[in-house]
């Protein structure tokens, strides 16, 4: 692994939930990685503009409205119209019936209530694609 | 009841008993992390004064209760959070829950409208109608009530920002119904300042948020509506958010404070507007705790209504407690558990004399509810409120030697809490400097540590756990409402009155620059139908937005 893993965490449209995203923010940097959570109410092109500029290995997206299916998938239509080569993940309520559609998507899990930090944070080691980084690479991290 | 001198002598004995019997106390603690002894007696309650502590029901401090009465004559509110899709579809579902016996609603308002966006705002895309009614005029509101009586159906809405909007629409719809003003009866939420720091839904910035809270709230003085509650001060949010009971007390008092804070500023009498003010309080299941709060709750309202605010009227000092069970504390696991979770919360509101309250469906993890998850929920109050005997007397568990430690502790610690609050300059400082914002992080990620890490045991997530097959049915989303709204809207702008519209939104425009109270000009501009996003597009253009759109 080369350098710190950048996850970006957005919530995309109106969901002003963020007790989910501000554990698994400050979780995921307990647990060694970069954690960017920009705040809510973020469209997902400034979602996607973020994930290009930060360089980010990561994006997970979090929506607890039903907004899910649009947003989710609008976001990684974008992020393959940049060439931008994450893994994405989601969470929220997001009904089961939904998480295959957004597999096919793009999402690599979809993380419901009760997921742990924990097992959030070894997925994504398991699972990431890092590109190679020079050494000091702490800039740009929240 | 433990009196002085009775006290003495059991007290000793207990301490003998406690020096007889060691053990590891503080490895048990309260959800706001004091300990808690394996047994508590007469020795913990020492020089403690019951006229001081309780006074009856009905008076000062309010502790045992708001009214004399308790829920002997009127039960408590039986209320049921509803309403999604677009307004005929929920105008329906109220007359269903109504033939249920649901005699009071509080209506779901979808995400756009609650932040003061049109159904075809770009930031409203996918969320239109999902976790609440879509309403974007007075049309919708109109439709929402077609055939229900507005002076029969008691309701509210979690109209934090909207408030204003949301009464000048009732007050029109009511008009129509040909029913003079004083008889509304409602419930405006109306408390913007949590929007900021625990629910994400602030518009325009606190300072406005906070003017048109209190012009609602001046407006209903002024007009003598004496059915409306303008203002219902949260501490569910912040509970939801991952604080504590003590907090939750904490923040409620301190939000108060700054809307009093304000009318008085303006010229109104603490009496004048008090008695129109309620709180919304969560319910978890520390069913004692809870309990606990409620009354803690209770007796420091009253006391600050009398003492810091020198209110003389016994409604202004006997609080109006509107509660629901903690959505968050729901598992997608083993669906059916809350069921049970939900009971033990609804029997603390219970236990704890509350005036209205909403019971989350078994569903909540899943989606919003089916008709058949909502009719469980109400049925559990109703199970409650005929099949236990709890209504029969009210504060049940007083003088309980735990109970009652637990009050003053649950006291102390919310005060504590105010007190760093106003240390540093009240809400609207800690707002805007992220202190709290800061506390709310670490609050979450400790309790999801302790779930994770098995110091905190959750059924079925953490243990007892099952291989979960997906077998629930939940509430589909209709995923057409937004086209439908969007049509509607688009003919809506067709099809009023243009020019009355921009001169009213002129009208609306000259009434902030010149900084009155806003109802009035809100009801002519509702009644153009000018939608709630145009509405909104003149005061963020003037007063700025909270989160740029």
């Amino acid at each position: 692994m080369s350098g710190r893993i950048r996850v970006l965490i957005g919530k995309p449209g109106l969901d002003g939930h963020e007790r989910g995203v501000r554990a698994l923010s400050l979780g995921l940097r307990n647990e060694g990685m970069e954690v960017i959570y920009p705040g809510i109410r973020l469209t997902p092109e400034q979602i996607v503009s973020i994930a290009v500029q930060e360089d980010v290995d990561v994006v997970g997206l979090s929506c607890h409205t039903g907004a899910h299916n649009l947003l989710f998938t609008r976001v990684a239509e974008l992020l393959e119209a940049e060439g931008k080569e994450v893994l994405l993940l989601g969470g929220g309520i997001i009904p089961d019936k939904d998480v295959d559609h957004l597999k096919r998507k793009g999402f690599r899990e979809i993380f419901g209530p009760g997921a742990g930090i924990a097992s959030i944070a070894e997925f994504i080691r398991q699972n990431v694609s890092q590109p190679e980084r020079p050494a000091e690479e702490e800039e740009g991290g929240r | 009841m433990p009196g002085e001198k009775a006290i003495n002598k059991p007290a000793r004995a207990q301490r003998e008993w406690e020096k007889e019997n060691p053990r590891a106390e503080g490895t048990v603690r309260t959800n706001f992390d004091r300990p808690v002894k394996g047994l508590y007696g007469p020795a913990d309650l020492e020089g403690w004064d019951y006229q001081e502590k309780l006074g009856f029901p009905g008076a000062f401090p309010f502790t045992r209760g708001r009214t004399e009465k308790g829920y002997r004559e009127d039960l408590w509110l039986v209320s049921e959070y509803c309403g999604f899709g677009d307004a005929e579809a929920t105008n329906a579902y109220l007359k269903y829950l109504m033939n249920e016996g649901c005699t009071n609603v509080h209506l779901a308002l979808d995400l756009p409208t609650q932040i003061g966006l049109d159904s075809d705002h770009p930031l409203a895309a996918g969320e239109v109608g999902k976790i609440g009614v879509a309403v974007d005029s007075l049309q919708d509101v109109e439709i929402l009530f077609e055939g229900i009586a507005l002076d029969e159906l008691v309701n509210g809405s979690p109209v934090t920002q909207i408030a204003a909007v949301w009464l000048a629409c009732l007050l029109s719809v009511l008009e129509k119904q040909g029913k003079p003003p004083r008889s509304l009866k409602a419930n405006t939420a109306n408390d913007c300042l949590m929007d900021y720091y625990a629910r994400g839904t602030g518009i325009v910035p606190p300072e406005k948020g906070l003017k048109l809270s209190n012009d609602v709230t001046e407006y209903c003085v002024r007009n003598n509506l004496a059915g409306v509650e303008s203002l219902s001060v949260a501490g569910y949010h912040a509970r939801e958010a991952g604080l504590n009971g003590c907090q939750e007390v904490a923040l409620m008092l301190a939000q108060a404070s700054t809307y009093i804070e304000d009318l008085l500023e303006r010229g109104l009498n603490i009496d004048d507007f008090a008695h129109h003010f309620n709180v919304f309080i969560c319910l978890t299941e520390d069913l004692l705790e809870e309990v606990a709060k409620i009354r803690a709750l209770r007796r420091l309202w009253a006391r600050m209504m009398k003492e810091w605010y020198g209110a003389r009227r016994e409604d202004s000092q006997a609080l109006k407690i509107r509660a629901l069970t903690s959505g968050s504390n729901l598992t997608r696991q083993q669906p059916l558990n809350n069921i049970v979770r939900v009971t033990i919360e609804a029997l603390a509101g219970v236990l704890g004399g509350v005036q209205k309250l909403y019971c989350s469906a078994y569903d909540e993890a899943f989606a919003i509810p089916t008709e058949d998850s909502a009719r469980v929920a109400l049925r559990t109050q109703q199970i409650i409120a005929h099949e236990t005997g709890l209504r029969g007397t009210i504060d049940p568990l007083g003088g309980s030697y735990y109970l009652e430690h637990l009050t003053d502790e649950i006291e102390e610690e919310a005060l504590a809490f105010f007190k760093k609050i106003q240390d540093q300059g009240g809400m609207l400082k800690v707002i805007g400097s992220g202190w709290l914002a800061g506390i709310l992080t670490e609050a979450a990620y400790t309790q999801a540590h302790q779930i994770e890490s098995g110091q905190k045991t959750k059924v079925g997530v953490n243990k007892y756990q099952i291989d979960e097959q997906a077998s629930l049915t939940i509430k589909e989303a209709d995923e057409e409402v937004e086209r439908r709204q969007i049509a509607k809207l688009e003919r809506l702008r067709r099809e009023r009155n243009n020019r009355a519209v921009e001169t009213s939104l002129r009208k609306l425009r000259k009434a902030a620059e010149d900084e009155v109270n806003l109802v009035p000009v809100l009801m002519e501009t509702v009644r153009s139908y000018a939608t709630i996003g145009e509405i909104y597009s003149v005061l963020r253009e003037m007063w700025g937005d909270w989160r740029s759109l």
